[in-house]
């Protein structure tokens, strides 16, 4: 490999001199004879440049000995007019029908639409600017076949976790992978806290309004050539860079409020008291209502003008032959539903090209962010606001006759008070960069160097005041955390092109290095003077304090053949061979090869007369990628870690096992499509269907407890993901009205093939994983059609074997958490200038447990307010309802009756108007007036409405975060939030 | 100038992807196991590493004290943890999650201690030539005091006495109880001969190797041994107010063997204990224990709270460092002592030590003195060691050690034979060799 980098060394060029100046002027036109504003004029074979004004008008200083000048324009192909005498160039340019061709990114290079061989899909930059959600990947939700997003919590900013053509592994990461200008980017969640199964994203620090356009590199001929970290598919990002012309600024601002999905039902305070008394409560004695009735959700939920959600966004770019830019600014501000809760992003851009010389171009891009998250902690935490208004009795009151907080009836802390007087502010500060360096050697070999830093700077503050109960006992608690993570990258990479007759052949060689350091501290500190304090510095007693940094590099050869003859038989190759310093010594390098050939059956000569398809592409792949997520950076070797002390002293032990054979999970991928459009290209479709094994998954065998060891991490089991996912895209009216209709919908079967010894577990509350079974099914009592059983009002488990003892082992599969289905419908109406566009997106066949059903309708068992489906319980012999008696602790049935089984898993399909946005284009004759070219208003709705049996507050949330175990599970989970806002996008 | 730029990135292409040595990455904050050991130095920060493991939330960061108590009549569960409730109701499935942890945790005390016992001999330093001996007594008694606790949970268990270095040697059967408590009193009178007096009470030492290997061997129905293992716990007396025992910095002269916890270090036990809202209070006393304190005894109210406050409720507060986390439990002290002293003399009967001895721990409780004989000893012995070690977990051992926990398990309409706790699913599963429990 040294040696062809160091023949590049040898290659010189010759740079330009300069002579004396003649000056040309002209007028630069289109084909239709409109002149195009700020076309750019070069003199070719020098860096002398400029660009044409707005009337297309330009004027530009020749040196002599230079004769032949360059026109170029965004979507025209290029003209280049030889000087004669005249010093008056006038030229019209031609349409580039090429350029048009989409042309879309592939890893490490671009591609043309039609000469793609693998399974890749393109989702514009239009498609999610704009969306009132912070992060990209949720902005992609519903647009993908086989890309299924889901968020976690209702939190702003909180987690989203991307699952791109199913779950290819058990413990390492199931998220794709984020590349952002070709830089792989940090992802993952940087908090220490504990929220429960709040995760916070780091993709959500890239502002949706700067990117260009995203690929999702689906299977394994697409994702290959990312190697040790393909598996899960690859999300490409590519950012807007500037183009030539004069400067056009872009502004966008929009504005709108926030409502929650839905409201827990909960017991008045009459009410509570009476099914207390019912059940007799946990002092076993009854009393009267006494008067007392607080609505603690109504306390803690914010709603319309309480909770705005705001995005203002500026661009600028332009630029000439030599030199463009792009560069711009933008806020987003959200507030949640929960009062408290706060997202705020500022984020800065500067992409800039240059061409130094005919071969020489450099390029850079950077990015700042600032993003701010005020936390209230939602779910499975009894210091959470939501799960507090949910679980706090509501017959006490919640204020003190003077205002102030009252916390004598409270049964862990305060809701309230939870969430305005505790402070959990995160703070991340983003650089995302890069700088790169291209030199053509010759026509068809171009050579690039990049280099890209990604810096991710987070830190956390936790405060609970003393005068909460969560803070009493501590007398006031603090903490805080910081996190730094690093990666730099350095790619280099030889290009070659070349079309031999009939054959067009494209090459890449290309060496990655990659070094990724991460930091953490925390701090925390307990006894503070009063909540006028709260910073460590005035903690008495400092608890806690950690400091560490890991490190991991990756090295990596890569290359990829295309082949296409005569348009009709595409081939392509990849390989790429990953060193990780994670991998276990015996392995240290690992190898991904894919292969993928598509047949364009239109361009065939048989075809021609067939008028009725305008596409038709067959495609087949097949290839091997990798995920080593799961490999901790040090975990094939067996160590002995500090941090054991004990009093005073320090200690050391042994924790982990080594493991020298430790390496990546392997994923096969079979994949075959079909690509067609036809009617005039009214009507295109898209079809896949895959067969994903994984072997080798990452899983922590158990060892037994008694060998002093839990587990120790190895390549054992294996998994399998088939599916197939379908687009259609049709072009329903055409013209003054246009109506476009896309649909898209995917199904993806995941079982557990292989696990270590045939050796199932349990995860989450009632989640299994077992060999022939989907990841996390649902594993736990069945119970009977009936439900509740009519002559003593307890729940009717199913003795599945027959012993007349309910046991762990009549635990029986009772869901899946997968869907059957999710896709998409989408709607593009407009007529002149009003636009309409409307997008449900659906998911269908899977199921939720609602483990917040087993506290808020437990008969009052554990002290907690039950919502109003208690009302429904049994009472006397005969009834017939599905809610069991109730019964205070230690009650009938020993309290079995609350226990998780199938009675908390419900159906969580739905079908969602996840947006609707009207808009009106305001006339360009009057427009012009004020110099502005577009002005567009806008009305746009999110989650407006959804159709689900869910009785929960929303069927997409997950108590268990991104875990890839702790699926579809519900726990005092907060929803997502109703949108409508208001907006504009003008260009000038 | 164009060239030099080129030939700048070149080279520093080159430089980061010429050699794939960039691949051997060394970790920052740790050594290769077999490394532990290495000199003097590194066998104290080793010694303090397997202490470490001690302040475990399984061990005595709870459940070593916990467990023992809520399995008996002493303790209820009034929270909302199932896994407690199934102890509390002495109802446990193989799956409960706490017995697991429990189970794991103190095996991997054992581990690090085996792995201490394994490379200490083998170190050549001489700075560490006359430490050795006490270090292995440290390694020796940590192993003894958890297999000792273990036994008594779950009965027949694997006794592994050498530590795991590879998967070849992972699915050991169980050996009898006898077996294992041979092993304990052989460690325990190992430690006996190789630790000194004195020193510091969250360390072992000769007095707590005797201390323990008294409670061993009235275990073992070896009376006179226990007599003469208690009678060797010399230098330690009784604290003159038991309420002291409990407040920070107390315990003085009577602890022999307790756990070491500081601010940095902190447990969370008093958080299990305390009143709702600060505490979670997932544990609280019995009527039954409430009852069983006689009149003025001074012990009652530095137990648990005996006022009903704001919520109503009684808590236990031997664990009252709620803001700092610093309760430093008790492994014996030595009123403990003095009743395993009592009882085996009675039971090899010299009633008059025993009353003696009885007598000096009920005195300081504020009570009258009684006169054991053989009709009475037992009982007497019992209900003293119960209101004496409440929630110091013995409650359930002294139960099963005289028999009395059938009495128990059967009034309360309980599964007589679930007097062990299950083994652990987790082992079930992952250890071929390994046999349930009965009636699990």
């Amino acid at each position: 490999m040294r040696n062809f980098l160091l023949v590049f060394m040898m290659v010189l060029f010759v740079g330009a001199s300069a002579f004396a100046q003649r000056t040309v002027t002209g007028t630069v036109t289109g084909s239709d004879n409109e002149s195009l504003p700020f076309a750019g004029i070069g003199v070719k074979g020098t860096t002398v440049g400029v660009s044409a004004d707005a009337n297309g008008k330009y004027s530009i200083s020749v040196p002599e000995g230079s004769t032949v000048l360059e026109f170029t324009y965004a979507g025209y192909k290029t003209e280049e007019v030889t000087l004669g005498a005249s010093n008056v160039v006038d030229v019209t340019l031609k349409v580039d029908a090429l350029q048009l061709e989409e042309a879309i990114v592939v890893g490490y290079g671009s591609q043309k639409r039609k000469d793609v061989t693998a399974s890749i899909t393109s989702v514009g930059g239009d498609e999610i600017a704009g969306l009132p959600v912070a992060g990209v990947d949720q902005a992609l939700q519903g647009k993908v076949a086989g890309l299924v997003v889901t968020s976690n919590n209702g939190q702003p900013g909180g987690g989203i976790s991307v699952r791109i053509r199913g779950n290819s592994s058990i413990n390492a990461g199931n998220e794709p992978l984020y590349v952002v200008d070709g830089i792989p980017l940090i992802s993952g969640d940087f908090s220490q806290g504990e929220y429960g199964g709040m995760d916070f994203n780091a993709i959500s620090d890239l502002n949706p309004n700067d990117i260009e356009s995203i690929q999702v590199l689906k299977d394994a001929a697409a994702s290959a050539i990312y190697g040790s970290r393909g598996s899960n598919g690859v999300v490409l990002i590519t950012t807007k860079r500037g183009s030539a012309g004069g400067s056009r600024i872009n502004f966008s601002a929009s504005y709108g409020f926030q409502t929650e999905l839905k409201r827990y039902d909960m017991l008045s305070g009459e009410q509570f008291q009476e099914i207390h008394n019912e059940a007799r409560g946990r002092d076993f004695t009854t009393h009267p209502w006494n008067g007392e009735n607080t609505d603690f959700m109504d306390l803690v939920i914010q709603n319309g003008a309480d909770a705005p959600v705001s995005s203002y966004d500026l661009s600028i770019q332009g630029g000439d032959l030599k030199t463009k830019y792009f560069f711009g600014g933008s806020l987003f501000d959200q507030s949640g539903t929960i009062i408290g809760q706060k997202y705020n992003r500022l984020s800065a851009r500067l992409n800039l090209d240059h061409q130094a010389s005919e071969k020489l171009s450099f390029g850079v891009s950077v990015n700042m962010t600032r993003s701010k998250t005020n936390v209230v902690k939602s779910d499975n935490n009894i210091y959470g606001a939501l799960s507090l208004a949910i679980l706090q009795p509501s017959n006490v009151k919640a204020y003190t006759d003077d205002g102030s907080y009252d916390f004598s009836g409270m049964i862990f802390d305060h809701p309230v008070a939870t969430a305005l007087e505790k402070d959990l502010n995160i703070l991340t500060y983003r650089t995302l960069g890069n700088f790169f360096v291209r030199y053509n050697l010759m026509n068809n070999l171009s050579f690039q160097t990049k280099f890209g830093v990604d810096q991710v700077n987070f830190s956390e503050r936790n405060y609970v005041p003393s005068i909460t109960a969560e803070g009493a006992g501590s007398n006031g608690a603090g903490d805080y955390y910081a996190s730094r993570a690093t990666r730099f990258v350095n790619q280099n990479t030889l290009t070659y092109k070349n079309t031999f007759g009939d054959l067009f052949f494209d090459a890449l060689a290309g060496i990655d290095y990659e070094n990724y350091t991460s930091f953490s501290s925390t701090m925390s500190g307990t006894n503070f003077p009063s909540a006028d304090f709260r910073y460590i510095t005035s903690a008495a007693d400092i608890s806690a304090a950690t400091d560490n940094e890991t490190e991991n590099r990756l090295l990596s050869y890569y290359t990829r053949l295309n082949f296409n003859l005569s348009d009709k038989y595409l081939l392509a190759a990849t390989f790429r061979a990953d060193g990780s310093s994670k991998f276990g010594d015996n392995n240290k390098f690992g190898y991904f090869p894919s292969v993928s050939a598509a047949w364009n059956v239109s361009n065939e000569d048989f075809m021609q007369d067939v008028s009725f398809f305008n596409d038709l592409k067959a495609r087949v792949s097949y290839g091997i990628t990798g995920n080593q997520a799961g490999i901790g950076n040090f975990a094939s070797a067996g160590l002995a870690f500090g941090g054991r002390n004990y009093g005073s002293g320090s200690g050391v032990a042994s924790t982990q096992l080594p493991n020298p054979d430790l390496r990546w999970e392997r994923t096969a991928e079979f994949n075959i499509g079909l690509d067609a459009a036809f009617a005039k290209e009214r009507i295109s479709l898209s079809f896949d269907f895959y067969d994903k094994n994984t072997n080798d998954l990452l899983l922590d065998r158990p060892l037994p407890g008694s060998s002093g060891f839990t587990s120790i991490t190895q390549n054992v089991g294996k998994m399998n993901n088939t599916g197939v996912e379908f687009a259609l895209t049709t072009v329903n009216f055409k013209g003054d009205f246009s109506w476009t209709t896309s649909f898209q919908i995917a199904r993806n079967i995941n079982t557990v093939v292989e696990l270590y010894d045939g050796q199932g577990f349990g995860a989450g509350f009632i989640n299994r994983i077992d060999e022939g079974m989907p990841l996390g099914y649902f594993y736990t009592w069945d119970v009977a059609d009936n439900v509740i059983n009519p002559d003593n009002g307890d729940v009717e488990y199913i003795d599945q074997n027959g012993d007349n003892n309910i046991t762990a082992d009549d635990n029986v599969m009772v869901g899946n958490p997968f869907p059957d289905f999710t896709g998409g419908l989408t709607n593009n109406l407009s007529y002149k200038g009003v636009e309409l566009s409307f997008f449900f997106r659906f998911v269908s066949g899977n199921e939720v447990y609602n483990a917040t059903r087993r506290f808020n309708e437990d008969g009052l068992r554990r002290g907690f307010n039950n919502t109003t489906a208690i009302l429904d319980r049994w009472q006397s012999p005969g009834d017939v309802t599905t809610v069991p008696v109730v019964a205070g602790l230690g009650g009938p049935n020993g309290g079995r009756n609350n226990a998780a089984s199938a009675r908390f898993v419900e159906d969580g399909s739905f079908i969602r108007l996840q947006s609707l946005t009207l808009s009106y284009n305001l006339p360009k004759d009057i427009l012009a007036k004020i110099n502005v070219s577009n002005l567009k208003v806008f009305f746009a709705g999110n989650y407006l409405w959804t159709l689900s049996n869910y009785s929960g507050l929303d069927p997409e949330v997950n108590f268990g975060g991104t875990s890839n175990l702790t699926l579809g599970s519900d726990f005092l989970t907060q929803g997502l939030s109703r949108t409508v806002r208001f907006g504009l996008n003008a260009s000038f | 100038m164009r060239n030099n730029i080129l030939y700048i990135f070149l080279t520093l292409s080159i430089a980061f992807t010429s050699c794939e040595d960039v691949l051997q990455v060394s970790p920052r904050d740790a050594v290769d196991a077999s490394q532990l050991i290495t000199n003097a130095n590194s066998a104290g920060v080793a010694i303090n590493g397997m202490y470490d493991q001690l302040q475990d939330d399984d061990i005595f960061g709870l459940h070593y004290m916990m467990m023992p108590d809520l399995l008996s009549d002493n303790m209820l569960h009034s929270g909302t943890f199932t896994s407690y409730r199934e102890m509390d109701d002495n109802d446990m499935l193989a799956g409960n999650v706490d017995v697991g942890t429990t189970w794991d945790e103190m095996y991997e005390a054992i581990y690090r201690a085996n792995l201490i016992i394994d490379l200490l001999p083998n170190v050549d330093d001489p700075a560490l030539a006359s430490l050795k001996a006490g270090y292995i007594g440290e390694a020796k008694f940590v192993r003894a005091i958890t297999y000792f606790h273990l036994v008594r949970l779950f009965g027949d268990l694997p006794l592994i006495t050498t530590p795991t270095k590879d998967l070849a040697s992972v699915d050991i059967a169980r050996s009898s109880e006898s077996d294992v408590i041979a092993q304990i009193i052989s460690d325990l009178t190992d430690a006996v001969a190789g630790l000194a007096d004195g020193g510091s009470v969250t360390r072992a030492s000769k007095g707590a190797a005797n201390a323990f290997l008294a409670k061993v061997q009235l275990w073992k129905g070896d009376h006179a041994a226990a007599l003469a293992a208690a009678n060797a716990v010399t230098g330690y007396s009784l604290e003159s107010d038991y309420a002291s025992l409990y407040a920070t910095g107390g315990g003085g002269s009577e602890a022999i063997f307790r756990v070491e916890f500081n601010t940095v270090d902190a447990n969370s036990i008093s958080f299990w204990y305390w009143d709702k809202p600060a505490g979670r209070h997932e544990f609280a006393p019995t009527d039954d224990l409430m009852n069983a304190y006689e009149t003025g005894d001074l012990r009652q109210a530095a137990s648990y709270t005996t006022a009903t406050g704001g919520g109503g409720t009684h808590y236990v507060t031997k664990y009252n460092d709620f803001a700092t986390g610093t309760d430093k439990p008790y492994g014996i002290r030595y009123a403990d002592v003095l009743l395993l002293k009592a009882e085996a003399a009675a039971r090899g009967g010299d009633y008059a030590t025993a009353t003696t001895a009885i007598n000096e721990v009920r005195t300081r409780a504020g009570l009258a003195d009684i006169t054991l004989d053989a009709s009475n000893f037992e009982t007497a012995i019992l209900q003293e060691r119960r209101v004496e070690l409440a929630f110091e977990g013995d409650r359930w051992f002294d139960l099963r050690r005289t028999g009395k926990v059938t009495d128990y398990l059967t009034a309360q309409g309980r599964v007589a034979d679930k007097q062990l706790l299950p083994i652990p699913q987790s082992e079930m599963d992952t250890n071929p060799s390994m046999t349930q429990n009965t009636s699990y």
